[in-house]
């Protein structure tokens, strides 16, 4: 019986001739926006340009559907073990993915798949969010059979994952109290909490606008009353830094209260939150990358906030937040024993790099530059009076320098034998760290402008996220993209 | 924080070198499907234009037309200078572990990438690949569609030779 099915679909499989049906009525579906231009003819009372308009669309869209359905072809190659693809017309494609790639495989029904008792079959690799391949429609009895070979195809490879069970035995690992939830709330994500409140006035704003209430003249008179003094503006800065930090605290204290990980052998298990208990399983072999991240108040208070990415394994069924684990604020032993926990070797001896003091000649450039235009600009045509302007450009550009100064000083990468390690960032100085073997791909680049300093940048990829360094020695560079090259081929060990 | 050692044995010596690796160039019949593509949409555009201007009669009055109408026409050829010198600039080779693509002109790029990190590998051919006798390899890997690497204007011999060599690298993987 199962020769059969599968002699069946190691030949190239159309899908269900009713398929057609179905990729017609999802164009349509997908090109619905477009349908509403036809609205434009006929207030213009042209009803016949619609008619004819929608006909003609209706004909093209019938057409390509029907292209599209006959083109697409696809088997099991039992003999390569690969999936196989075939599609297009004028662009023909051959996709083929190897058995073990596939990660996932989803028998869907959707409203109109029901009306032709149809099933759609969709098919995930590991890392990309998007659906690899996407067989819009297939009988009730392909779609079953699929599932029989699905399953025959995967026990292969499943049978060495599942050979370890697990074990109920749980280990308390830590928890984070609620004096270290203050302390993150007030030191942590000033920036970011800024921004939401500039966002929430501007929205506010616009909210006013558009119920037609004139709030300039209310607020100009309001300046004017009260004339701009030092200590008016002392205040304000005052209620917006309260604001920043109370709106920290709490929404800290909320999303993290009860932070507490659960050791359960290979895992860690985690559970936090105050209304809403949020649960993250963490498994080193599918961590990615590594944060640790503290400012000068954090070093202050001896604590760092770390952040871990994993990649997905489950496909685009689960949501991007929940590979990324953050711990608000933990202890330095705790963050040793959290690095200890995901990659159990240590970093080792490293190698240290700075990037070339160009980077910092270039973005102390790039953010003047539009301030000094402005204040040419007011040479000739003054809008702002010379006291304020000098006082304003100074004070923007020794604030600018200071900040592009202390990022280029921060700026380092190390090098070990297993890790790319980069620390950057000016205020939230972040520390990330990337195992050699995890890396997908490397990407070298070298602008023709930085050819004869012999300068290059540098990204390294992974299944959760990549880190870019710019501004490098090329040479070395070079060297770094060799031994990476050399380690993750030579490495036997998986990266999921 | 790691400690601060400038020790060298961390990075080995004695490793292949990618820039011994030998670059090979892509098929010179890619450039005709380039050029090809490029005078296709100056046509489409142009007619866009020509066809908006005639019924909307925008422009009737501007006095700089001919001006722009210049700098329009003349673009295209640029467009085409600038693609050879693209075109010159794009490379591949096959090594025994991993594909290395480099192209650019203004902003060398090179991509590598190992053939246990690839997911899985398509080929593309166009209408006028399919003329010349050429096709693309593209190659996904779980890094993201920003850097998988998409090699066009390869012989169909060719691409078919190393897809179905690499296929088999990948399925020998533990």
């Amino acid at each position: 019986m199962n020769n059969i099915i599968f002699e069946k679909f190691s030949k190239l499989q159309r899908q269900s001739a009713v398929g057609s049906i179905i990729l017609f009525v999802e164009s349509i579906r997908k090109n619905s926006y477009n349908f509403l231009f036809l609205l434009y003819p006929i207030l213009k009372g042209n009803f016949e340009i619609s008619i004819l308009i929608l006909t003609a669309g209706l004909i093209i869209l019938a057409i390509s559907a029907y292209i599209k359905y006959y083109y697409f072809k696809y088997k099991f190659d039992f003999k390569k073990d690969e999936f196989v693809v075939k599609k297009g017309l004028l662009r023909k494609t051959k996709l083929s993915i190897p058995f073990e790639k596939i990660q996932q495989i989803n028998i869907n029904q959707k409203l109109i798949h029901k009306i032709f008792e149809l099933y759609e079959i969709q098919m995930d690799t590991a890392g990309t969010n998007s659906t690899e391949v996407d067989i819009k429609a297939v009988s009730k009895k392909n779609a079953d059979d699929f599932k029989l070979i699905a399953e025959e195809i995967k026990k292969s490879s499943l049978l060495i994952s599942q050979t370890k069970k697990r074990l109920v035995q749980e280990t308390k690992s830590f928890e984070i109290d609620l004096i270290t939830l203050v302390k993150t709330g007030l030191t942590t994500r000033y920036f970011e909490t800024l921004t939401l409140i500039g966002g929430f006035i501007f929205i506010a704003l616009q909210f006013l606008d558009d119920l037609k209430i004139d709030y300039t003249s209310g607020v100009t008179s309001w300046v004017k009353n009260k004339t701009f003094s030092f200590t008016m503006l002392i205040i304000l800065a005052a209620i917006t830094i309260i604001l920043v930090l109370s709106i920290n605290l709490v929404s800290t204290i909320v999303k993290y209260y009860k932070y507490k990980a659960i050791r359960r052998l290979k895992n860690l298990e985690i559970n936090f939150g105050l209304i809403h208990t949020k649960s993250v399983l963490l498994s080193p072999a599918k961590v990615q990358q590594f944060h640790v991240t503290q400012n000068w108040l954090q070093k202050l208070m001896k604590i760092v906030d770390v952040s871990i990415s994993q990649a997905s394994s489950d496909g685009i069924t689960m949501s991007k937040n929940r590979n990324k684990l953050h711990v608000p604020g933990c202890s330095y032993t705790q963050k040793e024993e959290l690095f200890d926990f995901v990659y159990e070797n240590l970093v080792g001896e490293t190698m240290s790099m700075r990037p070339n003091i160009r980077k910092f000649y270039i973005n102390l450039f790039l953010s003047v530059a539009p301030c000094l235009l402005i204040a040419i600009i007011n040479l000739e045509i003054p809008f702002i009076d010379y006291i304020n302007l000098s006082a304003i450009t100074g004070l923007f550009i020794t604030l600018s320098t200071l900040i592009c100064w202390r990022s280029f000083k921060n700026n380092q990468l190390f090098i070990s034998s297993d890790f790319i390690i980069l620390k950057s960032g000016f205020w939230d100085i972040k520390t990330r760290y990337i195992q050699c073997h995890k890396i997908q791909s490397i990407v070298l680049t070298q602008p023709v402008w930085y050819k004869n300093s012999n300068l290059g940048n540098m990204t390294v990829l992974t299944a959760g996220g990549k880190i870019r360094f710019q501004t490098f020695d090329f040479g070395k560079l070079k060297t770094i993209l060799n031994n990476i090259a050399y380690r993750v081929e030579i490495s036997k060990k998986k990266w999921m | 924080m790691p400690k601060k050692l400038t020790n060298n044995k961390i990075i080995i010596e004695n490793i292949p070198d990618f820039e011994d690796a030998k670059l090979v160039k892509i098929e010179k019949n890619y450039f005709k499907i380039i050029v090809s593509n490029i005078i296709i949409f100056f046509f489409l555009l142009s007619i866009l234009i020509l066809i908006s201007f005639t019924i909307f009669k925008q422009l009737e009055g501007f006095d700089h037309i001919w001006v722009v109408a210049f700098a329009y026409i003349l673009f295209w050829p640029l467009n085409i200078i600038y693609s050879w010198y693209g075109f010159n600039k794009r490379f591949y080779c096959f090594r025994d572990h991993d594909v290395i693509y480099k192209s650019g002109v203004l902003k060398e790029t090179l991509v590598l990438i190992p053939y246990n990190r690839i997911q899985h590998i398509a080929l593309h051919q166009g209408l006028f690949s399919r003329h010349f006798g050429l096709a693309s390899l593209q190659f996904y890997t779980a890094g993201g569609v920003t850097t998988d690497i998409s090699i066009h204007g390869l012989s169909v011999e060719t691409a078919m030779k190393y897809k179905e060599l690499i296929s088999k690298k990948i399925q020998q993987q533990p």
